[in-house]
Formats: structure tokens, C-alpha cells, sequence
């Protein structure tokens, strides 16, 4: 009798309601985060990304605790095309960091380094603030963000992505029991709710998607730099669980004949 | 020639007998269930820890402005040093979990019924130990969390009426978590601290040994014995116990390696988002929440309104640990032969425990103020009614063998 | 309802009032009888009459736990037979006997393999820790080629460049002092470099990529000392007939201009000659072209 219930009761925290849990959600305005899934293998996708990274990131965001030659082994690039059309600074090798200059001199309020960015955010929310930006004309850079309002940085992909602002559109009105909620003739009751982003189709260099491909890519290999030896952890955890499965069957072989000895 | 070496030896040093004594002919047990592995695991862990440790200590730097570089170092610069730091870390965490289940099979099975009330003694503070110790390894890596979980914690020094203030900078050794504080508690973790474990850890095996390890039944093995004085009920630990704890090891190590290689951060329970940003005494993070294993007394700290108060009942929830050997007047061990109180007690103790867990890792809601004192209270109750509820209950006939 | 304190005995049935027999029994008795548990009812009210059928009960488990041949007297035999009891035939318990008995040749076959398998484990497991000795990317980034412009050298200088933390000699050889390196040749040990593995063997006499320069690492092959450059062809304390080259400090080795061990030093072999390559004037140290 008392083991299911005890079983049981070691589930007991999804009793604990969450209906009240935290306003907004890490992604502020934006609500829930854009569900991003790395894929540190593939490296035409980083190889872009850190292309991305070089050309529009780097005059003001460093990589400091990550080197050059990690980076260009680990991506497949050759060292000498690496160097030649990636790194700007033409005396740095491959054991240096990626120390961009404006961190060389020593200013308040420099841009944050984003080595660990993804690690510290998580990529999903580096995903969905790098295609949130839209413009706002009472800030400093004329733009703002959702998934971090007020930020102090300008957008620096809006020819990229071109003029994206915010809108309003009908959203169905939920009931209390999280349902939509619905007039007599069964019609969903919608009322209009502001906050969305609306994208100026043809305004950008690149579309939607295309635009999202883009952003995969530098949240990829943002992804990669905040711990460049996942892909290989990966790899080697599954070796490690063959192993332990190995182990375990043949040591569960081994304890049931030596139970013998006192069965 | 080894035996003559070996004679030599135990002539002048009692190697050998004290090896059979405690390790190869130790009677256990020979019914146990699969509860009765997680101290043969806990060791295991405590070894590892030492290890990954001992290796960690090389490459990292316990200064204000290289501590947390020095992680990032590890991670990236150090020739597999992401391996032993993700031992580490996880490591910290199955160690806490594996004596969580260990306390929680003392409980079940009476572990700490006489004459084993020291075996449960020690084993209660190494566990306040550990607590210390997982507490200063946390602040070593000198993130946010790691700078904002230690300002909490030493923040609970001020709350002591008269002497808070002093001590808290006195544990410091600054005005705020700074060098020097990281230093110390650095002296802390890896000399002093694991130093006080092994000795709590041998004393826990000694007394365990000279009093005999427990069994699910309660059943105690030494009163049938053979002509040589060996319980019948009993098999020697060697070859047969360590035979039974290696399954137990491969089944640890696939969740441990299942953890390490593919979720090293669990979910941000094991290690915290907010620890991989470099310290900032001048900006709190957004949400402060303990790593799991502390949750549950956090919980009962943000329970009470007043932090001396919160002090208080967090302390006093572990220092009750202490004195259940004292509080259960059951003339069984096992729950397998007590009545239905004890057994409704443990479970609501479960529940309990579990949700207030939980409460620790969240945002502090309405309901989850509600549900936390209501959960402290049965905390303390299942404790406190223990010697109620044990000593009128019925309990069941206990087999006289295993 | 009534308490009973008679052992092994309760009160079961629709109206609690048949006496039951419960009693754990040993693995033994277990594997004869099928259960670890008996649990039978006694088919009476009356307590006196279900003390007595226990008693016998007992007597007959106490039997069986007793005996190795499953002979047990008749009158146990019988009590167990009104209770229904039924004990596995002889044959069947003689048979889980010899299952029992351990497969010697099984055991080492597992224990074999366990065993590797465990082994293996832990080599995979420790190389991690061999590994993180290594120099870091952090020692390998000081640790670097280093760049030295030799064209503002003056014939016969010598300058000291440092890589990896350590003495590198850098040596602009007069044409003369090239030449004049055939006439020690009989003082020293080994002048062709063959007992060292030798990088640039046997293209230039100044040991290095150029016909000019000589690079060498200025840490002597005995003690780890760092030699001095003495140039000067005139007698020296520690030889009267010296014809230019450096002499260790320490314990007193000679090595010759291009850093050739003397005989009869402590020092074992020549000094070494790290990698390197010249682009022009530029020498760059610590890596091959």
C-alpha cells in the first residue's frame, strides 16, 4: 500500500497550481520565445554565422573569452581564408582572442561582450530578439524591442530585414477556464490587441524567411561560441552511455550468478 | 612472498584484519532491497567529487578579477577541462539527490533505531556539511547567481540580533563579496570542509560497522548466528555486496552521464542562467532562486515574514534531523511493520518536501505563500507528532529472520 | 474485537472469528513449500484447538528448515497435508540443488569481461585528467612563434630573443669565424649533431636555415643553466686555446660559435636549434615555414 502512495507523492509538486506564475515570460512583450534548435554540426550554418557575426556584430560586441584559431578549427574554415576575409585585425593569430576594439580602450557603458550570450539568455531568446527589433521613433537609435524594451542599441540588420513595426490585430478572447471563448451562433469572440510586430513586406534585402534563415545562422554560432565543445560532449556522451549499458548488463549478469551462491 | 610481506605488516599494523574486519568478510545483510545502494553511491560521488575537484583547483583562479574568467578558461582553454568541471557540477548534484534518497531510506527502514542512533547522528552532519560545502563551491565561480546566493545567505548572518551586522562583515572580510571573501571560502571548499567530510564519513562507517548494517524488515540478523559468530542472515561483503552495488553503479553512471553529456545545466537547476554572467554587485538579477537541493529550506526562509524567524525555522529544520532517533517511539524499524500513522505521516512528509522543493525554484506567488506555510507546517509536524503517532499506533508482528 | 497475543495467530474471515496462522519463513523452507509467507487458515474458532494445530505447524517448518532430505516425520507430514500444504517433490528440490551450485567455468567468462569491460572505462575516464595537463590554448597563445628583425645585427653580435618563456640565441657569424669553426672540430663531441635529432642538419655551418645567422636555445643540454657568448678567439680561464663560443656558467660546459658541445664537458650534446624560418630579414621562431 505504501509504495504507490509514496510514488506517487514524489510527484506531488504538479499539484502546486501555476496558474499565477510570472507575469510576461522571459521574452517579455513578445510572450513566449521563438523555440530555437541549435545544430552545431552543421557547418555551412555557422560557417554563415560567424560570417554574420564578423561583418555586422563585431565593431562593437567582442568574443573575449573565445580565440580565432578555435574558432576557425572548429568551423572548418581554412586558417589562411579565415584570416584573410574574417579578421579584421591583421597582427592577431590564432591563439588570440576575439577582442574587438572598442574593448581595447576602456569606456563606461561599452557593449556588452557575447561570448556567453546564448548560455546566460538561452538561444531561443537570442533567436527572438535578433528578428524583434522595429521602430520606434522616441528612442535614441529610432528603434526599440520587444523582447527587451528600451534597449540602447541601434538595428543594426534593418536593411537586412527591412521596416518592421508594431500593430494591432484580432485575437480570440479566452475564457477563464483557458478556452475561446464564443458568442451564441458559436463564432469565436476576438477583440483587437496591440503589441505585434508587422513586417513591411519587399523593404528588406532579404524576406521573412530568408531573414529567419539568416538570424538561425548568427544564433547558431552564437550558440557555438558560448560552448564550443558541445557538439564533442554530445558526441562522446552517447559512447559513454553504450559503455554504462554494456557495464551494467554484464555486472547484472554477474550479480545474479554470485546471487546463487545465497539464494 | 606477498603473504610474508603482508605478515610482516599486520604484525606491526593490523592492515589485514582491519581490511576483513570492515571490507572483505564485513557481514551484510544478505535481503536488502534496492534503497540499501545509495550509501555504496554516496561514497562513489564523494570520491569523484574529490577528484574533479582536486583537478579544478589547477586551473582556477580564486581572485575577484579572474574567478570568473578562470571558468571560462576551463571550458574553453583547458584541454578537456569542460569534462572535470561538468563532473563537478553535476557531481554536486547527484551527490545531493543520492543522500536525499539515503536520509529518505533511513526514515522508511528506521536506520537510526538503537543502537544506531550515532550512525544517524553522523550521517545528519555530514549532510550539514555537504550543505556548507555545495553553498561555498557555489559562489567560487563568481557569476550573478553565485554573487546574489551568497549576499541571501550571509544577508541571514544579519538577521542574529546585536552581532549580525559585525559578523556579516567579518564573514565577508569586506564591505561586499570581493576578493577576499572568494578566497576564503575557497580555503573553505577544498581544504577544511572536505577535510571534516572524510573524518564524518569514516566515523559513519566505523559506527555503522560495529553496530551492523539494517535490513527493510528490522529484523535484527545478529540474534541467529553459526558457530563462528557470523549471522546467518548474512553474507560476507565481499565478493557478494560489491557484486550487488555495481548494477547500481552502471545504473548511476548512465543517469550521470545522461546529465553531464546532454543536460549539464538541467534546465537551469543544476547550473544557473544567470551564472553565466560575471558578478555585478551593482545589478540583482531578475529572479534569485537557489540550486534545488536547497529549495525546500529557502522555501520555509521566504515562509516566514521576518528574517530572524525564517532563520530560525530553517535551522531548526534541519537540526530536527538530529533527534529523530529520539522521536520515534515505534517498537518496529521497519514502515513495513508500522501502523497506518506512521505510514500517512511519511507520505504527507513527501509531499511535503517535494512542493516545497518546488516553491524554492519559483517566483514567489499568492498561492505559493499559502502552500509553502502550509507545507512547513507539515514539515515540522511529521517530526514533531512523531512520538504521538508511533506510540499509539498498532503495529505488525516482525519476522524473526530475514 | 478480541486481541490475540498468541504468536503466529490472528482472527480472519467474514466475521473475525476463524483463527489464521501467518509466519514469514526462511528461503529455505520457502523453496520446499512455494512461499515465503504462510498464511493459512486454521479452520477453527475455538483458540485452544488453533494453539495446538500451530504448534504442530511449527514443529513441521521447524523439521523441514532442519533437513537436508525433505524426510520429515509422518505426523508433520500429516499436518501439513490437512492444511493443504504441499511440499515440491524430492526429485524437483533435488533438481534446484544442483542448478544451485555454481557454473566455476560462467563465473570467469563474466568476471573476465566485467572486468575489461570496467578497465576500459576507466582508461577512457583518466584520460580526461592526463589531458587537462597539457599546456591550455591560454600557454600555447604566449607560447607563440615570435618575430625578430636581424638585419640591424651587427657581425659577430649576439642577441637573446625570448620564446616560450625561454633563452633564445640569435648569433650573426663573421665570414671568418665560419670558416675558422673546420679547426676545433677535433675538440668537440659530436660535430656533426648526429646524436641529437638535428632539424637543419647539414646545410649551413651556422647549424640554421641561414648561411649567416645561427639560432640556438640558450639552455645547456646539462643542467638547464643559460651559456654565456664569448666571441673572443684569447685564452680563458676555462681554456687557454679558446677560439670563440659560449661557456656555461654553472657547471663549466664549452660549446663552440654555432653551439657545438666540447668533450670532456658535462654537458651531453650540442645545444639545440628550435624551428624556424627567415623571410628576408624577418626570423620568425617557433614554427616551420
Amino acid at each position: 500500500m505504501i509504495k504507490p502512495l509514496l510514488i506517487i507523492s514524489f510527484f506531488s509538486f504538479l499539484l502546486v497550481p501555476l496558474v499565477d506564475s510570472a507575469e510576461g515570460g522571459p521574452c517579455k512583450d513578445y510572450g513566449n520565445c521563438d523555440q530555437f534548435k541549435p545544430d552545431l554540426n552543421n557547418m555551412a550554418s555557422l560557417q554563415r554565422g560567424v560570417g554574420t557575426f564578423m561583418k555586422y556584430c563585431y565593431s562593437c560586441h567582442s568574443l573575449k573569452y573565445s580565440r580565432w584559431g578555435r574558432v576557425a578549427n572548429d568551423l572548418q574554415i581554412p586558417e589562411d581564408i579565415f584570416f584573410e576575409y574574417l579578421v579584421p585585425d591583421k597582427d592577431a593569430g590564432p591563439y588570440d582572442l576575439m577582442v574587438a576594439p572598442i574593448h581595447e580602450l576602456e569606456i563606461d557603458n561599452a557593449p556588452p561582450d557575447l561570448t556567453l550570450v546564448a548560455r546566460k539568455r538561452t538561444s531561443s531568446w537570442v533567436y527572438t530578439y535578433l528578428r524583434a527589433f522595429y521602430d520606434d521613433s522616441s528612442t535614441t537609435y529610432g528603434s526599440n524591442n520587444l523582447v527587451y524594451p528600451g534597449v540602447n542599441m541601434p538595428n543594426i540588420l534593418a536593411p537586412i530585414q527591412g521596416n518592421q513595426k508594431l500593430g494591432c490585430k484580432e485575437v480570440p478572447v479566452l475564457a477563464k477556464n483557458g478556452g475561446e471563448k464564443r458568442d451564441e451562433f458559436g463564432n469565436t469572440i476576438t477583440k483587437e490587441k496591440c503589441g505585434y510586430l508587422k513586417h513591411q513586406d519587399g523593404s528588406g534585402l532579404l524576406n521573412v524567411e530568408e531573414f529567419d534563415e539568416f538570424i538561425y545562422d548568427l544564433t547558431n554560432f552564437l550558440t557555438y561560441v558560448g560552448e564550443p565543445s558541445r557538439a564533442e560532449r554530445e558526441r562522446m556522451g552517447v559512447y559513454a552511455i553504450i559503455f554504462f549499458i554494456i557495464f551494467t548488463f554484464l555486472s547484472a549478469l554477474l550479480y545474479r550468478e554470485y546471487q546463487k551462491d545465497y539464494h | 612472498m606477498v603473504t610474508k610481506v603482508l605478515n610482516w605488516i599486520n604484525y606491526r599494523l593490523p592492515i589485514v584484519n582491519t581490511f576483513e574486519r570492515h571490507l572483505s568478510k564485513h557481514p551484510v545483510p544478505k535481503k536488502v532491497n534496492f534503497w540499501y545502494l545509495f550509501g555504496a553511491l554516496a561514497s562513489i560521488v564523494l570520491i569523484l567529487q574529490i577528484v574533479t575537484g582536486i583537478w579544478l583547483m589547477m586551473p582556477y583562479s580564486n581572485t575577484e578579477e579572474g574567478a570568473f574568467a578562470s571558468i571560462e578558461y576551463i571550458m574553453r582553454d583547458v584541454d578537456y577541462g569542460w569534462i572535470i568541471r561538468y563532473m563537478h557540477t553535476t557531481g554536486a548534484s547527484m551527490f545531493f539527490a543520492i543522500v536525499y534518497l539515503h536520509m529518505f531510506r533511513g526514515l522508511l527502514y528506521g536506520s537510526y533505531k538503537k543502537p544506531k542512533e550515532l550512525v544517524w547522528i553522523f550521517g545528519a552532519t555530514i549532510y550539514l556539511v555537504m550543505m556548507a560545502e555545495g553553498f561555498l563551491g557555489y559562489v567560487l565561480p563568481y557569476g550573478q547567481m553565485s554573487y546574489w546566493g551568497a549576499q541571501v545567505i550571509i544577508s541571514l548572518f544579519g538577521a542574529i540580533p546585536y552581532i549580525g551586522e559585525s559578523l556579516e562583515v567579518w564573514v565577508r572580510g569586506d564591505y561586499y563579496i570581493s576578493g577576499i571573501t572568494i578566497s576564503r571560502f575557497f580555503a573553505l571548499h577544498v581544504v577544511a570542509l572536505p577535510l571534516i567530510l572524510i573524518a564524518l564519513v569514516f566515523l559513519h562507517l566505523v559506527a555503522l560497522h560495529e553496530v551492523g548494517a539494517g535490513n527493510p524488515e528490522g529484523v535484527d540478523i545478529e540474534e541467529f548466528v553459526d558457530e563462528d559468530g557470523v549471522p546467518l542472515d548474512s553474507v560476507p561483503f565481499f565478493p557478494y555486496k560489491v557484486l550487488s552495488a555495481m548494477p547500481a553503479i552502471g545504473v548511476f553512471g548512465l543517469v550521470f552521464c545522461i546529465i553531464m553529456f546532454f543536460f549539464p545545466e538541467g534546465g537551469g537547476y543544476f547550473l544557473e542562467l544567470a551564472n553565466f554572467e560575471e558578478a555585478n554587485p551593482l545589478v540583482t538579477p531578475e529572479h534569485i532562486a537557489p540550486v534545488w537541493y536547497y529549495a525546500p529550506y529557502y522555501t520555509m526562509l521566504r515562509a516566514v515574514p521576518d528574517p530572524l524567524g525564517g532563520l530560525i525555522v530553517m535551522a531548526a529544520a534541519v537540526a530536527i534531523i538530529f533527534i529523530v532517533p529520539w522521536l520515534d517511539r515505534s517498537n518496529v524499524a521497519s514502515i513495513r511493520y508500522k501502523g497506518i500513522l506512521s505510514k500517512i505521516a511519511i507520505v504527507m512528509f513527501v509531499v511535503s518536501f517535494i512542493t516545497l522543493g518546488y516553491l524554492g525554484t519559483v517566483t514567489v506567488t499568492e498561492t505559493g505563500k499559502i502552500m509553502s506555510i502550509i507545507c512547513t507546517v507539515m514539515y515540522f509536524a511529521f517530526f514533531l507528532l512523531m512520538p504521538i503517532y508511533t506510540s499509539i499506533e498498532k503495529t505488525y508482528e516482525v519476522p524473526e529472520r530475514l | 474485537m478480541t486481541e490475540i497475543t498468541e504468536k503466529y495467530l490472528t482472527l480472519r474471515g467474514a466475521n473475525n472469528d476463524i483463527y489464521f496462522f501467518q509466519k514469514r519463513v526462511s528461503e529455505k523452507v520457502a523453496d520446499i513449500i512455494g512461499t515465503s509467507f504462510v498464511k493459512i487458515s486454521l479452520r477453527t474458532k475455538n483458540l485452544s484447538e488453533a494453539i495446538s494445530t500451530r504448534d504442530d505447524l511449527l514443529d513441521a517448518l521447524n523439521e523441514l528448515e532442519n533437513c537436508d532430505t525433505l524426510e520429515i516425520s509422518d505426523n508433520s507430514r500429516r499436518t501439513m497435508d490437512s492444511l493443504g500444504i504441499s511440499l515440491l517433490n524430492e526429485n524437483e528440490h533435488k533438481n534446484s540443488q544442483k542448478t544451485n551450485e555454481p557454473d566455476q567455468g560462467r563465473r570467469k567468462v563474466l568476471i573476465g569481461l566485467t572486468a575489461g569491460v570496467a578497465a576500459a572505462g576507466v582508461a577512457f575516464a583518466a584520460t580526461p585528467f592526463v589531458t587537462t595537463w597539457n599546456p591550455s590554448a591560454r600557454a600555447k597563445a604566449i607560447g607563440s612563434a615570435v618575430k625578430v628583425d636581424v638585419s640591424k645585427m651587427m657581425v659577430g653580435q649576439q642577441i637573446q630573443v625570448s620564446w616560450r618563456k625561454q633563452p633564445i640565441l640569435i648569433i650573426r657569424h663573421s665570414s671568418s669565424a665560419l670558416s675558422g669553426l673546420a679547426s676545433v672540430t677535433s675538440k668537440l663531441a659530436d660535430p656533426n649533431s648526429d646524436s641529437i635529432d638535428e632539424p637543419y642538419k647539414n646545410i649551413n655551418a651556422t647549424r640554421s636555415l641561414s648561411t649567416e645567422y645561427s639560432v640556438l636555445s640558450g639552455v645547456c643540454t646539462h643542467l638547464g643553466c643559460s651559456p654565456k657568448y664569448y666571441p673572443e678567439v684569447e685564452p680563458k680561464p676555462w681554456d687557454s686555446s679558446w677560439a670563440g663560443g659560449f661557456f656555461c656558467p654553472c657547471h663549466g660546459s664549452m660549446f663552440d660559435l654555432v653551439g657545438r658541445v666540447y668533450k670532456g664537458v658535462p654537458a651531453p650534446t650540442n645545444l639545440t636549434v628550435p624551428p624556424h624560418f627567415f623571410e628576408g630579414s624577418i626570423l620568425t621562431i617557433g614554427e616551420e615555414a
